[in-house]
């Protein structure tokens, strides 16, 4: 009995040897990590999702650029006839406001095209004039520094 | 977060989750690797057979019932494969001649292991406890080592070993009995000498 006892712990001992080598470890991680990982994500099952998503955002991105242009013969048009009063009385205050401007020195400065696709303002010193699209495509900003 | 239970691993296995068969692996891997080494007593060797183990296992988990423990439907595999590969790696051998006739003949010595050869990294690792006690496995056949390996390393009961390697218990019995006296022979002369 004793014999045996002593037999099991040098069993024990020899396979703890055995198993504490470094390629024991090494070698279980590989082949979970080569038989037994979770399956990522192929490129059929990514494309699958995203296509449909990309397609989403170049259509928002699409009608964002198309929308400014499209807005006032849809939207504003009716707008900017109801409102031509008001404009135009806007209009005529701001011919003070132009002849202040005017006292100060000039400065040469050599402006580039510049060319107005849209303009807006909630508040603030900014009017803006439009003819209607089918008149004159032509839309007029007038901007008042310090003016009102 | 939360240990999952054996059962759930295998049910979900069943189901194709490779993931939680991966985890049966991660739990077994060392108790399989041990005892396929424990019989083939070469490094690669317990290796692949311990990985084709859990690939069998794998396959075949839609077969396992769950009477019995995982661990022991797993050192059935790996004890069976370990048991192959040495069969098929020494072709001329008979299936079966752990009659355990002690004589010692030669077809018996065929079957045991071939002498240890270290390679650069083993170097290491050899002592004389190392060598005698492969020495000692070296006196046995492929199933008396697995049967002494269940029974003292693994701790398994003589019921346990019969399920595992599918014999009867009288057969677990005598391999253990053989298995000891020869350890006894080999290892003796070095305890009373207390070189151990």
């Amino acid at each position: 009995m004793k014999d045996d006892r002593i037999f099991k712990e040098l069993l024990d001992k020899y396979m703890d040897g055995a198993l504490r080598d470094p390629s024991v470890q090494r070698d279980k991680e590989e082949f979970i990590r080569d038989h037994f990982a979770p399956v990522p994500p192929s490129i059929a099952n990514i494309a699958s999702v995203s296509v449909p998503a990309l397609a989403l955002i170049a259509l928002f991105f699409l009608v964002w650029q198309f929308f400014p242009t499209a807005q006032p013969i849809i939207k504003e048009e009716p707008a900017f006839e109801r409102t031509t009063a008001a404009l135009e009385q806007m209009a005529e205050e701001s011919v003070v406001v132009q002849e202040k401007i005017e006292e100060k020195p000039e400065i040469e400065v050599d402006y580039p095209p510049v060319y107005v696709k849209r303009a807006s303002s909630r508040t603030g010193n900014v009017m803006v004039y439009q003819k209607t699209m089918d008149q004159t495509p032509v839309t007029i900003i007038w901007v008042f520094p310090g003016g009102h | 977060m939360q240990k999952k239970s054996d059962q759930e691993l295998i049910s979900r296995s069943k189901r194709g989750d490779k993931e939680a068969f991966g985890e049966i692996v991660n739990r077994y891997y060392e108790k399989v690797y041990g005892v396929c080494y424990g019989v083939v007593n070469e490094r690669e060797a317990a290796r692949d057979c311990a990985q084709d183990t859990f690939l069998k296992a794998y396959r075949m988990i839609s077969k396992f019932e769950g009477r019995s423990k995982i661990t022991t439907w797993l050192h059935r595999i790996g004890v069976n494969t370990s048991i192959d590969y040495l069969r098929r790696k020494h072709p001329q051998i008979p299936v079966d001649t752990i009659g355990l006739s002690e004589d010692e003949d030669a077809e018996v010595k065929s079957w045991r292991l071939e002498d240890f050869s270290p390679g650069p990294r083993d170097l290491a690792h050899i002592s004389e406890l190392k060598s005698l006690i492969e020495k000692a496995l070296q006196e046995l056949t492929p199933e008396h080592r697995a049967v002494l390996l269940l029974r003292e390393w693994q701790g398994l009961s003589y019921e346990e070993i019969a399920e595992s390697l599918g014999v009867e218990m009288g057969t677990v019995m005598s391999r253990i009995f053989y298995a000891r006296k020869k350890l006894g022979e080999v290892l003796s002369p070095s305890l009373e000498k207390g070189k151990l």
